[in-house]
């Protein structure tokens, strides 16, 4: 491939400098020794990183967020995997009415989602819990499961499917042994889409969040509404790392073109 | 923030195995028919419903059905203001993301081998994290004694800080960093689908590294510059923590205004009728200019 | 009665009939290969009596049950598929166990056969290895295994070999047959090569248009083809038109008697290139190519009745060159008799 002139590359210096920036930031000013948003010009401290512990609502939060994507993503992909494999390899009346609508989600802002659900739930009488919150980003995270696993069952060779059979391996045996174990890649890669997807949701569940089931991107955005302090950066700067760890670990794996941009011609 | 990432249109299998009348896909598509159906379209309609209720101060939601939401937002010129500015950040938002991502998407596509995927990597992972600690950077760098301010001052280039917080450049700014990644991903697949050959040929006709990029490169990744600000355009128009965060509940915009109606206020028939306004209007934006980019590049989509 | 015997098969999808009526009885332990053109509807009908794709009308029984009433997996057919179709997720070992498996036939048992599948194959070196990781001709090989080690009653073969190069493809042959001959299996044998079919098969089939247009053991279709299509589908054929009066038949100003007596009226002529020798009469014409073909030469000589083929053996006879002056004969049992309207 072509090099880039001296201009280009001035121009992406500064795109790079532009998208790093604000990240790069929170990360350096959770190391200020002072009681309020600064560089920490005077050394670094780890007072704010401590200061969490005092703050036992961020950890509850933390691992609200975790269990939260665990299970929504762990429901969306169990419910994706027999719709993938119809959708993908079966033709059958209704089939793009059923993909518009597994799909629309996407184009539903999710504070419209948040109301609608809020609305719902109230009016069922349900209340809001945490099984809301379950079911508030299984919808969110539906449509990124689905399309991962429709990519790889759309790729499945049918005739191994028909040797296992011939072999004469039942339906469950079949789809244990072989259609599984094949479209295993786009079933991680799903869940694993739809749990980085649930743990960053903030909008929607800003709606139907109670006390004891607010998500960690909630929680800072409360905490942010009244005052922005080195604490919210600590905790952010925590989040970035541990982001920037699953997304290098992701790219190995995976390959992040393929996880966000789907299944290229290489 | 979802990543609305370009969806993938899954063609028709060529052929089935069985095209007698057979069950199976519907057994098959049930469970999640039933969950995403139930959470997805119940909610939609009751909230449409809601909107046409009514609300007072005293009687809370009555059950009564008007259109006396509609008509309030239609004839206040509060809410056209508000209106009128969301629909602003979101083309300026769109304007600066076209602007940056799809150039530097091209230059990405004219990396070499480590450096090419590295930098996907960066310009692609924000996308992956939270939103919050995103905008929370911005809110650090433009603040009044934020670290842009400080810098500024410091080497005297201004004499007092400029405020970009609770304004619509801060807004605008913020938002393009949040969604640049669609553009980035959008732009990048149409690349993707260049032959490199083109380029070269255009190159052994004598056409300048400039003249290649505007009558060659352009016109072909164009769909996906429009994509992308469709994409961009609808996910700006309805962003919520980002325009809440650095606008403040001074600079309200669509969303942040059915927030309140809904949380603050508790105006909630109000609230749904703003969250429906901000759904149709997101799924015309979307359909429409799908649409529309669809017809006018049908040879390039084919 | 015979092994498997299929009955008016018809398989009709939206707009197109892929297979139309074949009518065929196979006896326990032939070789019967499918041949055609592609889309012509071999996979189609091997794929209605493997049950992967439902019958429109007609039946298949196989050593007197009828195979609708049987499921795919109940079949106990052994299956080689054109893509090989093998696990890829599996090693060879696990991919040729996995129908014994099936079986619930016990691990040491299972370890055994799988075993001596893979000796018979010749891949008992690679039974830890992973499909992707070998070439064409050894998955081909672990294909035939995993068919082979369940006890097929049946083995269909889809294409099997028309992956390989040309010289593993004929080694792939003598191996199918030997093993084939060794195992006394019932074997339909799908493909559109010709050679292959013919040096494979007890009988071949030969299909056009999902109907059958001749069976018969492969010298008796190639000498005797009853259509042109089978003529020309199954190796190179000159057609020349000609007439016919009573046992005489006659291109151009030669004449041939042949043995039976017909209509008179116009006719087609075909004659195969090897027949044809160069002599002092005969059919003139004028050599215009000559190519060296190894054990042969290639003629394309411009004749009063057309452009006619000639091979001829690469022996020490003399052999005319470009643009030299010929005459044509071949005796009257080389060429085969067909009515002008078969032509296709
Ligand atoms: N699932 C299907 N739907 C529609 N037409 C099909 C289907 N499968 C095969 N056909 C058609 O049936 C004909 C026979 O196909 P096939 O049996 O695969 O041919 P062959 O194996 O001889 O090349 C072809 O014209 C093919 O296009
Ligand atoms: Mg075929």
């Amino acid at each position: 491939m072509n090099r880039n002139g001296p201009l280009a590359l001035a121009f992406h210096a500064l795109v790079v400098l532009f998208v790093t920036a604000p990240i790069l930031v929170v990360c350096v000013v959770a190391f200020t020794s002072r009681g309020y948003l600064s560089l920490p010009t005077d050394g670094l401290s780890l007072r704010w990183f401590y200061a969490i512990g005092d703050r036992p609502e961020f950890l509850a939060s933390f691992r609200t967020s975790l269990w939260l994507a665990a299970l929504s993503s762990t429901i969306a992909v169990v419910l994706a995997v027999p719709a993938a494999l119809a959708i993908g390899r079966l033709k059958f009346a209704g089939r793009g009415l059923l993909l518009s609508l597994f799909q629309s989600p996407l184009m539903i802002p999710h504070l419209v989602l948040g109301i609608a659900l809020l609305r719902f739930f109230t009016e069922a009488g349900l209340g809001i819990s945490g099984w809301t919150l379950v079911a508030g980003h299984l919808v969110v995270v539906f449509p990124f499961a689905l399309r991962l696993i429709l990519t790889t069952s759309v790729g499945l060779d049918q005739q191994i499917e028909n040797a296992a059979v011939s072999l004469g391996a039942s339906r469950w045996t079949k789809f244990r042994r072989i259609t599984l174990p094949l479209i295993l890649p786009g079933v991680v890669s799903g869940w694993i889409l739809s749990f980085i997807q649930s743990f960053d949701e903030v909008t929607m569940s800003v709606f139907i969040s109670t006390p004891h089931t607010t998500t960690l991107p909630v929680r800072l955005f409360l905490y942010i509404q009244d005052n922005i302090d080195p604490l919210v950066a600590s905790v952010s700067a925590i989040l970035i790392v541990l982001t920037v760890i699953v997304m290098v670990v992701l790219d190995r794996l995976f390959g992040m073109e393929r996880l966000l941009v789907g299944p290229g011609r290489s | 923030m979802s990543a609305a990432t370009t969806d993938t249109a899954i063609a028709a299998p060529k052929s089935a195995p069985r095209e007698r009348f057979s069950a199976t896909p519907y057994l098959l598509n049930l469970p999640a028919l039933l969950v995403i159906g139930t959470l997805l379209l119940v909610p939609l309609i009751m909230t449409l419903i809601l909107s046409l209720h009514s609300f007072g101060m005293y009687t809370g939601v009555t059950d009564d059905i008007s259109f006396k939401n509609y008509a309030e937002i239609i004839q206040d010129s509060y809410f056209h203001e508000i209106f009128l500015r969301t629909f602003r950040i979101s083309l300026l938002t769109t304007l600066l993301c076209a602007l940056i991502g799809a150039p530097e998407a091209y230059i990405l596509h004219r990396m070499r081998a480590p450096w090419r995927s590295i930098f996907l990597l960066v310009m692609l992972g924000p996308l992956l994290i939270s939103v919050v600690a995103r905008t929370l950077g911005w809110a650090m760098l433009l603040g009044s004694t934020g670290v842009i301010n400080q810098t500024l001052t410091g080497l005297g280039i201004l004499s007092a800080p400029v405020q970009f917080m609770y304004t619509e450049t801060g807004v605008i700014i913020a938002l393009a960093h949040v969604l640049m990644p669609f553009m980035v991903i959008s732009v990048w697949a149409a690349l993707q689908r260049l032959d490199p050959q083109v380029e070269n040929a255009a190159i052994s006709l004598g056409a300048s590294p400039f003249t290649v990029v505007r009558r060659v490169i352009l016109p072909q990744i164009m769909p996906g510059i429009l994509s992308g600000s469709i994409i961009v355009f609808a996910l700006a128009a309805s962003a919520f923590a980002t325009p809440a965060i650095i606008g403040g509940r001074r600079l309200k915009v669509a969303a942040t205004l059915a927030y309140d109606e809904f949380l603050s206020t508790l105006n909630w028939p109000l609230g749904a009728a703003i969250a429906v306004l901000l759904l149709v209007g997101n799924i015309i934006i979307i359909v429409g200019c799908n649409r529309l980019v669809e017809r006018r590049y049908a040879q390039v989509f084919q | 009665m015979s092994f498997l015997k299929i009955e008016r098969l018809t398989k009709r999808y939206d707009h197109i009939t892929a297979v139309d009526g074949i009518s065929l009885e196979i006896e326990r332990g032939e070789f019967i290969s499918l041949l055609g053109p592609s889309g012509c509807g071999k996979t189609t009908t091997l794929q209605m009596i493997a049950g992967f794709t439902d019958v429109t009308s007609g039946r298949i029984v196989l050593d007197g049950r009828d195979l609708a009433e049987v499921p795919p997996a109940k079949r106990g057919l052994g299956l080689v598929f054109q893509s090989y179709a093998l696990f890829p997720h599996m090693t060879v070992a696990a991919n040729v166990g996995f129908g014994l498996e099936m079986r619930k036939v016990n691990r040491a048992d299972r370890d055994r056969r799988v075993a001596a599948a893979l000796q018979l194959v010749g891949l008992s070196s690679m039974a830890d290895r992973y499909p992707r990781r070998m070439s064409g001709g050894q998955q081909q090989r672990v294909a035939l295994a995993r068919a082979l080690v369940i006890e097929p009653n049946l083995l269909l073969l889809d294409e099997p070999l028309s992956n390989l190069d040309a010289k593993l493809r004929d080694e792939m042959q003598g191996e199918l047959r030997d093993i084939q001959e060794r195992t006394g299996l019932t074997t339909i044998l799908v493909t559109h090569d010709q050679s292959e079919a013919m040096a494979l098969s007890d009988r071949i089939v030969v299909l056009n248009k999902g109907a059958i247009e001749q069976v018969g053991p492969p010298e008796a279709a190639y000498k005797t083809p009853s259509s042109h299509f089978v003529a020309s589908f199954l190796g190179r054929t000159n057609t020349l038109e000609g007439n016919r009066e009573g046992p005489s038949v006659s291109v151009k100003d030669q004449r041939w008697t042949v043995g039976e007596d017909g209509n008179s009226g116009p006719i087609l002529v075909a004659v195969r290139p090897e027949r044809i020798s160069f002599g002092e009469t005969g059919l003139k014409g004028i050599v215009r190519k000559r190519v060296f073909q190894g054990s042969q030469w290639f003629f394309e000589v411009e004749s009063e009745a057309g452009p006619i083929v000639v091979l001829a053996p690469n022996d020490s006879r003399r052999l005319p060159g470009t643009g030299d002056t010929v005459c044509l004969a071949w005796q009257a049992e080389d060429m085969r008799v067909l009515p002008r309207d078969r032509a296709v």
